[in-house]
């Protein structure tokens, strides 16, 4: 039995905004295990980023979050102020989603690279630069020499974000969670990147934030989220080649080889008590209007009324 | 017709070191079609979309349009060629002024073609209703609404002039798949309403073949490949 590295027990985020209530997640539980990798997919907005910000515990002044959020077998929300700083970067590793704003403007890309790994590993300077070069050669930023002393108004969009990707992959942190860092990456260097994240689930796990249901597919596991709630969540292989909820299958649909159809109607903002996703489904019944559980069916686990067996 | 004619780009880097960005390329970009453009970043995509609209001056080579060199236009004229051939970037955020609404904008393109409001007022409704864009979403800041709508603006204003040729620089690649189909579609019918031509730069093979008549792939600044 693998140990477990992350479990998220009935995570419920709301933002004040104006004096009105926004619900962000509304009930996810979540568990990854030891050398497991998981894809996150969903729309904008349904609440991916927020569960990644939530587990290294980053909207403590901006929302309320209740539920449990366990690194392994730790309380992240219990523990104490010191030991959380510790195990963000070493324990949990984030690649935010705009390398843009994530690299100091007036330093050189390859020494905040350097400096990161140093400060994660706590090796001296020369060990933390020849890592960094040899991560950032595996990532594709080539000729290194150059790369490594560029500022980074000098980086396009997709070296910035491998560039971002190498901390996460030449530190040894437990649980990588990445969002979207295949985004504007051409077919070559999106490859690259998938290929050394994965490989940081081998010491550890996989968190993939992603609206790239082709790279989804390879990750072991395939979640997706809607309005805050996890709808369908099981092998990428099923839940991608084989989906049972309308809304997977929407999503689907929506991809340019397969028909590139929208899901018709907009997302809600007051969802109602019942299915979340009742006003845009085309399979809707009468039983929708009461609010489904995730339901273990035909090897994953589905939240839908109308999915048999 | 927009036709770049054996157009090279030349930058000297810091070091000294001269760069090709683009080399000897040549194209044609037709009315009422989508041609695609595909290829490994760096590959000079952009750089020959910033000269297909004079955002940026080539080294050698010529821009036609309709068989009219435009390639040393400035001021007016140039002014009066931007008004038919647009560019609609990666990040809609940088084509809105943070400090007023997306109204104010189109407005502001609006007046720029000297449109009366009546005019104005058509084709806002027209042309948001075939991005799908919220009439509702009108009065608010950029700030203030979703990457997804911002990008359906961006096109919006960008077609408020009735532009001859728009260039796409990977609008869809920030977006939800579900987002991605509904603005890809919204711009095809607008290629057939108004008979646009448009240049589409992505890195999604399948999108450029479901949305494209043709696609050209570019490999180090050359073009190497039609289909």
């Amino acid at each position: 039995m693998n140990g477990s590295v992350l479990s998220v027990r009935d995570l419920r985020v709301n933002f004040q905004t104006n004096g009105s209530k926004v619900s962000a997640l509304n009930g996810v539980d979540l568990d990854l295990a030891q050398g497991e990798s998981l894809a996150l997919a969903g729309e904008s907005g349904s609440g991916k980023s927020v569960l990644a910000f939530a587990v290294l515990r980053l909207l403590d002044d901006v929302a309320d979050v209740e539920g449990k959020i366990l690194f392994e077998g730790e309380d992240v929300y219990q523990m104490a102020h010191g030991r959380l700083l510790d195990i963000r970067g070493k324990g949990i590793c984030l690649v935010p989603q705009s390398p843009g704003t994530a690299f100091d403007p007036l330093r050189k890309v390859g020494v905040q690279i350097s400096d990161f790994i140093r400060k994660v590993e706590q090796i001296d300077a020369a060990d933390a630069r020849s890592r960094s070069i040899t991560e950032m050669d595996r990532l594709g930023l080539r000729p290194v020499k150059d790369t490594y002393e560029n500022y980074p108004h000098r980086m396009s969009g997709g070296m910035l974000e491998r560039s971002l990707i190498a901390c996460a992959t030449a530190t040894s942190s437990r649980l990588v969670i990445a969002d979207e860092p295949t985004k504007g990456l051409d077919r070559r260097t999106k490859d690259i990147a998938l290929s050394a994240l994965l490989s940081t689930a081998e010491n550890g796990a996989l968190m993939m934030i992603t609206h790239d249901l082709t790279s989804a597919k390879r990750c072991e596991r395939t979640a997706i989220m809607y309005c805050g709630e996890l709808v369908e969540i099981g092998p990428s292989e099923s839940v991608i080649e084989d989906s049972v909820h309308p809304y997977t299958k929407g999503l689907i649909r929506s991809m340019p080889e397969r028909g590139m159809t929208p899901i018709p109607r907009r997302v809600r903002s007051d969802p109602g008590g019942g299915c979340r996703f009742y006003s845009r489904c085309n399979e809707a019944s009468e039983k929708c209007l009461f609010h489904p559980d995730l339901r273990m069916m035909r090897g994953r686990e589905v939240r839908c009324w109308n999915v048999d067996a | 017709m927009l036709t770049l004619e054996n157009v090279s780009k030349e930058f000297v880097l810091s070091s000294g070191r001269r760069f090709n960005a683009v080399k000897d390329v040549s194209l044609d970009l037709n009315k009422g079609s989508v041609l695609g453009m595909m290829g490994d970043s760096g590959c000079g995509k952009s750089t020959t979309a910033l000269i297909a609209c004079r955002l940026l001056n080539q080294t050698s080579g010529k821009i036609l349009l309709d068989n009219m060199d435009v390639s040393s236009h400035r001021r007016k004229a140039l002014s009066q060629f931007r008004r038919s051939v647009q560019i609609v970037f990666q990040d809609p955020i940088s084509a809105f002024d943070p400090l007023h609404t997306i109204r104010w904008s189109f407005s502001e393109a609006a007046a720029a073609s000297g449109m009366t409001a009546e005019v104005q007022s058509e084709r806002q409704d027209e042309l948001c209703q075939s991005m799908d864009f919220p009439l509702c979403l009108l009065d608010r800041f950029p700030s203030e609404v979703s990457g997804g709508e911002l990008q359906r603006a961006a096109i919006v204003r960008s077609l408020f002039i009735k532009p001859d040729y728009l260039i796409l620089d990977e609008p869809t690649s920030m977006l939800d798949l579900s987002t991605q189909a509904q603005i890809s579609r919204g711009i095809l019918s607008i290629v057939q309403n108004d008979s646009i031509g448009i240049l589409w730069i992505t890195h999604d093979e399948a999108l450029a073949k479901a949305v494209c008549d043709r696609i050209l792939y570019m490999k180090d600044g050359m073009l190497v490949q039609q289909s």
